[in-house]
């Protein structure tokens, strides 16, 4: 036989052992069968110092897919807990969004909120000259429409005339006198009503109707 | 395959045929450490149609392997300094094993680069005869008569040395 036959042999013999574990029995060369199943046996990797240590370096350093990412983030219990506890807030984050404001929102009875200086058409705002409107943040800072300010310091101020004016085109102008008063950053007129006929109107508005409320 | 699969499932294929061509474990770390970095950095790129994940990695092992032969030939070889004793020296077996161990690895430092290369591959990698000759270059019934003779050399180099 050919040593190339000889090889042939061999080498099927030694893939069916490498494969299935087929115990080999090679009568040409029984000796060579036996140092190929050494070989086949042969674990030099227990003598490796590296083997977790490189591979906590390598695997870790590997960006892992958002599935992977996801079953990685779930072994942990408390990052279990702390994902379920936040996926609840986000779940009632609306039904909180529905209660909190009308709960926070002050009882409003009936609050005087316009002026109107005749009784015939209610009056425009910016029509007149010396009245001046606090804007929004002003009036949300001083905490309300209105403010409170003491009789005395009312009292210290002079009476000046200031022009009445009503919504329409066809209602006289007026003066009313009416000291004039700057409790903070606006002024504020306090009529007196003389012979003018100054109606208050009260009617219940909402916060929507004075602040713009924004969800986050 | 995801790479902590491929390296649990390889790493003691690729580390065998790293220590078939280095005798120094600390050496066949290193060697095997690179190897496993090298195919980190490619791992992205690896495409499954152009051959299996173990002929991939093996490639980038050979390659590393002829780079350390390249680079040991302009160094002191250390081929001959003696292994560091056994971490369990009281256990008979495992101070039979090493020895067992040592043999085999003499008898391969004793074969030529490219008999050694291809034993090295036949029975670390799990690559059969015809992707071996793909992989070196060589006809598939070339490898398969050098892998014969190479066992003949190896079990003669055992049976002078009286201990197998």
């Amino acid at each position: 036989m050919k040593e190339a036959e000889i090889a042939g042999l061999f080498n099927s013999e030694l893939d069916a052992f490498l494969l299935g574990g087929k115990e080999p029995v090679f009568s040409p060369d029984p000796g060579a069968m036996e140092m190929a199943g050494e070989l086949a046996r042969a674990d030099f990797s227990c003598d490796s110092l590296i083997r977790e240590s490189l591979r906590g370096r390598l695997v870790g350093a590997t960006p892992r897919c958002f599935t992977e990412s996801l079953h990685a983030l779930f072994a942990n219990t408390y990052a279990r807990a702390a994902l379920a506890a936040a996926a609840l807030f986000v779940a009632f984050l609306p039904l909180f969004h529905r209660m909190s404001p009308r709960s926070a929102e002050v009882p409003a009875p009936a609050r005087p909120a316009l002026l109107r200086f005749s009784s015939a058409q209610p009056a425009a705002r910016g029509l007149v000259p010396g009245l001046s409107y606090a804007p929004r943040s002003a009036v949300t800072q001083a905490g309300g429409l209105f403010v409170s300010l003491p009789m005395g310091r009312l009292e210290t101020e002079p009476i000046k005339y200031f022009p009445i004016v009503t919504a329409g085109c066809r209602i006289p102008i007026g003066l009313s006198k009416g000291r004039e008063v700057n409790p903070g950053k606006h002024s504020v007129i306090m009529p007196e009503t003389g012979g003018d006929i100054l109606i208050i109107k009260r009617r219940v508005v909402s916060l929507e109707d004075i602040f713009e409320r924004r969800l986050i | 395959m995801d790479f902590a699969e491929l390296y649990d499932t390889c790493f003691s294929r690729i580390y065998n045929y790293v220590r078939c061509h280095v005798r120094l474990a600390a050496e066949a770390d290193d060697i095997t450490g690179k190897v496993f970095e090298a195919a980190l950095r490619g791992f992205g790129t690896y495409d499954e149609a152009k051959g299996p994940v173990q002929g991939w990695l093996f490639g980038i092992a050979r390659n590393a392997v002829i780079d350390w032969a390249r680079g040991r030939r302009s160094q002191v070889s250390l081929e001959e300094a003696p292994e560091p004793a056994a971490a369990d020296p009281k256990l008979e077996a495992a101070q039979e094993r090493k020895a067992e161990q040592a043999l085999l690895l003499k008898a391969l430092a004793a074969l030529d680069e490219r008999s050694r290369d291809i034993i090295a591959l036949k029975f670390s990698s799990g690559m059969n005869n015809r992707e071996i000759a793909a992989m070196t270059g060589l006809g598939e019934s070339n490898v398969g008569i050098i892998i014969y003779r190479a066992v003949k050399s190896m079990r003669s180099e055992i049976e002078a040395a009286g201990k197998l």
